[in-house]
């Protein structure tokens, strides 16, 4: 059996499946990729037992094969190959032959069969998104999901579908991330699951700002990603996300509008005087304006004043700067919207014009 | 580490397999499973084959395992994605912390065949306390289609806030005719009822000490223990010998004769031997030595079993327990 490919066609795919193989495995057929050639098309697939992606590549190859290959080490050779090589896989038995010119190399094998694929979906619900939606969607909440909390239904990015608008929420207890998006799915279509946080980490490094399509299936246990020629496929949590409407304020009287980018490299500055664990800094609203205040354990102290929109009565309050300084970098806008009640309630924060991502962070007594 | 695929309970587990697949028919399985019993019973060997019952797509009428399936091929691949193991890296270290924080940290995840989710902790008593105090609030309440086994042999070692969390299966001796017979299946037919009555009557236990060599040395060893007591050699030489070999094996070997020594000693027609085939010279090593001895031995004896697992001298070990045997003899001579 023989199969002819070159390093342009197969690096690419192999790198991006590769990079789910763990370091350091508990089971060492997991440090193997899975290669199924079918008529021409080698299906390449790689599996932590958490998240599992599969690619394709076309080859010059006949009839069918199931095997799998060392990793890393196929990767490392197929890099170090010279950009215009061809590449000869030639696989007797046991045995894999990898020639190239004058290079050749003998990889051993694991039986294919012994591989945990996870089972094609017998999905219960299925819909689509363009690409750049579910990309922004992803991007402008998971950085407030929870890392290695008990909790663990928060240790994820919850994807919620209800009445036609798909949603993803992050919480970890302190700030909470939402978004949403109008993608014209069937109303009738209601699902909640909590994707775990690699799962969120991976897909942010595969989605692209493109328009095609990606279709999405959902069942008990997996959620799976077909994007382009690639599919991506995760575990759930098996949890029960919190009752995340019931944290967002609604009945906050005091509205302030302000330059993003201003504020945030006010926050910027201010924030290297805070202190390094609590990261507290604390803000002082007046009629149109705004005082930043930190110290740190040091008695060192920065403070900055800045112009805002702000018609209330005076109000103190503390916030993890980082928090905000996350939330301002994903804001898109040019000017954005705090909504505050007094110096126990939390903050939602919006962009100016649309609110289809809502932030809330809890304040900090200082 | 392989795992020998062999899904059928032993014969003697057949209650024991009943009671957990009614539970499991009646949808009544416990979260957690605590199996206990001495060693050799084949405890793991049980907590295997109802893994596999609990993986297998279509397991037959009895919960056994169909081998067939894809759940089952990749059982014996060892490959597995639902079934993980969490022992010592090396046998007789403990079970640290991170092996069970690891594993606590993906038990929410989903099942990736869609069925159980099973987790084999042995020997449990190798947790660190640390160890099962981070484990105690996923064992209980692990998300659904968990099912977590713990084996030990020494429950009592397990904290108590472990062992409230599990249903106790505590596995019995077998009949010493099932045994018998099992065993005889096993290696032949020869000295089945000897190595049984070695092995404290564990199956298992007593298939493993069927090696002629193993017999032969515990003859040999046997005959230097005669000898310190007679006198006619040097215990410092005898127990820089026993350090050769598996030192938990010989010190109940050790332990063993003593024991039946004693028995003998009290009374000589006593028919529940642990060594039946050394009656004679173990009869003799009894007449010569007084009771109070006897007993402070075996004391000696039992307190070194239970130091094996720590940092100890092996060769100090048998030294202090040898010594004693022909000092006692120089005692009464000189």
């Amino acid at each position: 059996m023989k199969i002819i490919t070159t390093k342009a066609a197969i690096l690419d795919p192999l790198q991006q499946v590769g990079g789910v193989v763990e370091r350091r495995q508990t089971l060492p057929i997991l440090a193997n990729l899975l290669l199924n050639l079918r008529s021409k098309s080698l299906l390449i697939t790689a599996t932590d037992l958490e998240v599992e992606m599969k690619t394709s590549t076309q080859v010059e190859a006949n009839g069918e094969l199931d095997i799998t290959l060392p990793a890393r080490k196929l990767i490392d050779i197929c890099r170090a190959l010279p950009d215009e090589a061809v590449i000869n896989i030639n696989i007797e038995g046991e045995r894999v032959t990898i020639v190239s010119g004058p290079s050749r190399f003998t990889l051993g094998t694991l039986p294919a069969k012994d591989y945990p694929v996870i089972e094609p979906i017998t999905s219960s619900h299925s819909f689509s998104v363009p690409e750049n939606r579910l990309k922004a969607l992803i991007e402008k909440t998971y950085f407030a999901m929870a890392q290695q909390d008990v909790r663990y239904y928060l240790n994820g990015l919850l994807l919620e579908i209800k009445e036609g608008i798909i949603r993803t929420v992050a919480t970890d207890g302190h700030r909470l991330a939402t978004s949403e998006s109008d993608c014209q799915i069937d109303n009738s279509l209601e699902l909640q699951v909590i994707i775990p946080r690699k799962a969120i980490l991976e897909l942010s490094k595969l989605l692209e700002d493109t328009k095609d399509s990606v279709l999405v299936e959902v069942s008990t246990n997996h959620i799976r990603f077909n994007i382009r020629s690639t599919i991506f496929t995760s575990k759930l949590i098996d949890g029960k996300f919190p009752d995340y409407q019931r944290v967002i304020p609604t009945n906050s009287d005091k509205t302030v509008i302000a330059n993003r980018e201003t504020l945030r490299n006010a926050l910027q500055r201010t924030s290297i005087l805070s202190n390094e664990k609590y990261r507290g800094i604390c803000f002082k609203f007046t009629k149109n304006s705004l005082e930043l205040l930190a110290h740190n354990p040091e008695q060192e102290e920065a403070k900055e004043e800045l112009q805002i929109e702000y018609q209330g009565d005076d109000l103190t309050i503390g916030f993890n700067v980082s928090y905000l300084i996350e939330v301002l970098n994903v804001l898109e806008t040019k000017e954005i919207k705090l909504m505050l009640s007094d110096s126990n309630s939390s903050c939602l924060i919006e962009d100016e014009k649309t609110s289809n991502s809502r932030y809330v962070i809890m304040p900090m007594r200082l | 580490m392989s795992e020998v695929y062999t899904p059928i309970p032993l014969p003697w587990q057949r209650a024991d397999w009943e009671l957990i697949q009614r539970t499991r028919r009646s949808d009544r399985l416990p979260h957690a499973l605590l199996l206990t019993g001495a060693e050799g019973l084949g405890k793991r060997h049980f907590a295997d084959a109802l893994a596999a019952s609990l993986l297998c797509i279509s397991p037959d009428s009895d919960g056994v395992s169909c081998g067939k399936c894809r759940g089952c091929d990749l059982l014996r691949a060892g490959t597995h994605p639902d079934l993980k193991y969490l022992r010592p890296d090396e046998p007789g270290k403990a079970i640290g912390i991170d092996t069970i924080r690891e594993f606590t940290a993906n038990e929410s995840l989903t099942a990736q065949a869609g069925g159980y989710k099973i987790v084999i902790i042995e020997p449990a008593d190798a947790m660190s306390r640390s160890a099962a105090n981070s484990l105690l609030k996923t064992l209980e309440e692990p998300v659904d289609w968990t099912f977590i086994i713990l084996i030990t042999a020494q429950p009592g070692v397990l904290p108590a806030t472990i062992r409230s969390r599990c249903r106790l299966l505590q596995m019995r001796l077998p009949a010493r005719t099932v045994a018998e017979h099992w065993l005889s299946g096993e290696i032949g037919q020869k000295e089945t009822s000897l190595l049984l009555a070695l092995a404290a009557g564990a199956p298992l236990k007593a298939r493993a000490l069927a090696d002629p060599g193993l017999l032969a040395l515990r003859i040999k060893l046997l005959g230097e223990f005669a000898a310190i007591i007679e006198g006619k050699t040097d215990p410092v030489a005898v127990a820089a010998n026993w350090t050769k070999s598996d030192p938990s094996l010989i010190l109940g070997w050790y332990s063993s004769w003593l024991t039946d020594c004693l028995r003998l000693k009290t009374d000589p027609n006593c028919d529940d031997l642990i060594n039946p085939d050394q009656r004679e010279q173990l009869q003799s090593i009894g007449k010569s030595l007084e009771f109070k001895r006897l007993f402070g031995y075996i004391d000696d004896a039992n307190q070194a079993l239970l130091a094996l697992s720590s940092q100890l001298n092996q060769q100090m070990m048998f030294e202090s327990l040898l010594l004693p045997l022909s000092v006692r003899h120089l005692g009464n001579s000189g």
